[in-house]
């Protein structure tokens, strides 16, 4: 079998929503909506017009929509400038472009300190 | 052991030279095995159960796409390695195997190489391409406890492989991952530009709704319902595939 670059992605476009508790195995695009938790073993990006009432997990994130909800990232989140983050996130690296917005409670766990939860 | 499948369109007077052609190659290559010609109250399944059990381990489709989902279902059923010497139109599964028109598939066919593809399955039909409903606003239920919403009328593929012709291998599906890929196409304006958009969800198990019954074309053909229950069979087919396959 060839390998195959796309496989196993997940894609929530524009004009598509989810309702429930989303998880997937590998990395996960929102451009959509979603309303339940979501939960990515790799990675998530959230597209500028993706609105996300749920709480949110995640390997690594980049973060362009909105999310209203807790947010676990285990290695790296990157939060735009149109970005809004309504809720705590526990993250261990950290970068907010100028013009982002963060409500909530920020922590940060070492590399070698495991995340709680 | 090997068993020679033609359809029935295949004993037209315009076949003749290219089948002429093959059956040499086979006998040259020491391919040969039994012929079984399809014909109109046939029932292919029969034939291919019946060979099975003679000591058959591998049945060589000679004809199109149609042919080979003809012969699917027996095809899993059985467990037999499945071939395809393309004749006629469309062979959409022949070009996605790597199988060559005219004598050149013969040498795919003496070479071997197995791949073992996963096969769907949508209201207890099988299938090994895919299914599309133009019309429609599709509700996607996963058995994992979500739903997928389109917001308006959208229509929605469950590929295995593709359900057109692929131009390049990524255009499609993995069939060989455990799952199927649910494709949702929506559309965006911004200003008087269309903007199209493709959500793609890969399920094993899961259901698709409607408020009131739609025409889906599975692997060509035509089912209508307003609930489709699909799943997948994880490695249920192996077909017989060449050097330069797409998947």
């Amino acid at each position: 079998m060839k390998p195959k670059a796309s496989g196993g992605e997940t894609i929530i476009a524009e004009g598509v929503k989810v309702e429930g508790d989303f998880t997937s195995d590998g990395n996960v695009t929102i451009e959509g909506m979603v309303h339940g938790n979501v939960a990515a073993g790799g990675d998530m990006f959230v597209g500028e017009r993706a609105v996300i009432d749920a709480d949110v997990a995640a390997k690594n994130l980049v973060l362009a929509g909105v999310i209203k909800g807790t947010v676990r990232v285990e290695e790296k989140a990157e939060l735009g400038p149109a970005s809004t983050l309504q809720g705590d996130l526990s993250v261990r690296v950290l970068s907010v472009a100028p013009g982002a917005q963060i409500n909530g409670t920020i922590t940060m766990a070492r590399a070698n300190e495991k995340q709680e939860g | 052991m090997y068993c020679y499948l033609y359809d029935t369109f295949t004993q037209d007077g315009k076949n003749e030279r290219e089948l002429t052609a093959i059956e040499h190659s086979i006998t040259d290559l020491g391919l040969q095995g039994k012929i079984v010609r399809l014909a109109l109250f046939r029932d292919p399944a029969e034939a291919i159960r019946r060979e099975v059990a003679a000591g058959v381990k591998t049945v060589v489709v000679v004809g199109h796409d149609r042919t080979v989902a003809q012969v699917l279902d027996v095809a899993v059923e059985t467990g037999v390695v499945l071939a395809l010497l393309p004749v006629g139109s469309p062979n959409v599964l022949a070009r996605i195997f790597g199988v060559p028109e005219g004598v050149a598939s013969c040498d795919v066919l003496s070479q071997r190489i197995i791949e073992t593809l996963d096969v769907g399955v949508v209201n207890g039909k099988r299938f090994l391409s895919g299914l599309r409903v133009e019309r429609g606003q599709p509700r996607v239920r996963s058995q994992r406890g979500y739903s997928v919403l389109a917001a308006r009328e959208a229509p929605i593929e469950v590929r295995n492989l593709s359900t057109v012709p692929p131009s390049t291998p990524d255009d499609l599906s993995n069939p060989t991952d455990g799952c199927l890929d649910v494709i949702i196409h929506t559309h965006t304006r911004k200003g008087l530009r269309r903007v199209e958009h493709q959500t793609c969800v890969p399920l094993d198990r899961a259901t698709i709704e409607y408020d009131a019954p739609v025409e889906a074309m599975v692997d060509g053909e035509p089912m209508e319902a307003a609930t489709f229950e699909i799943n997948v069979l994880p490695k249920a087919l192996k077909v017989i595939v060449g050097r330069e396959r797409m998947i």
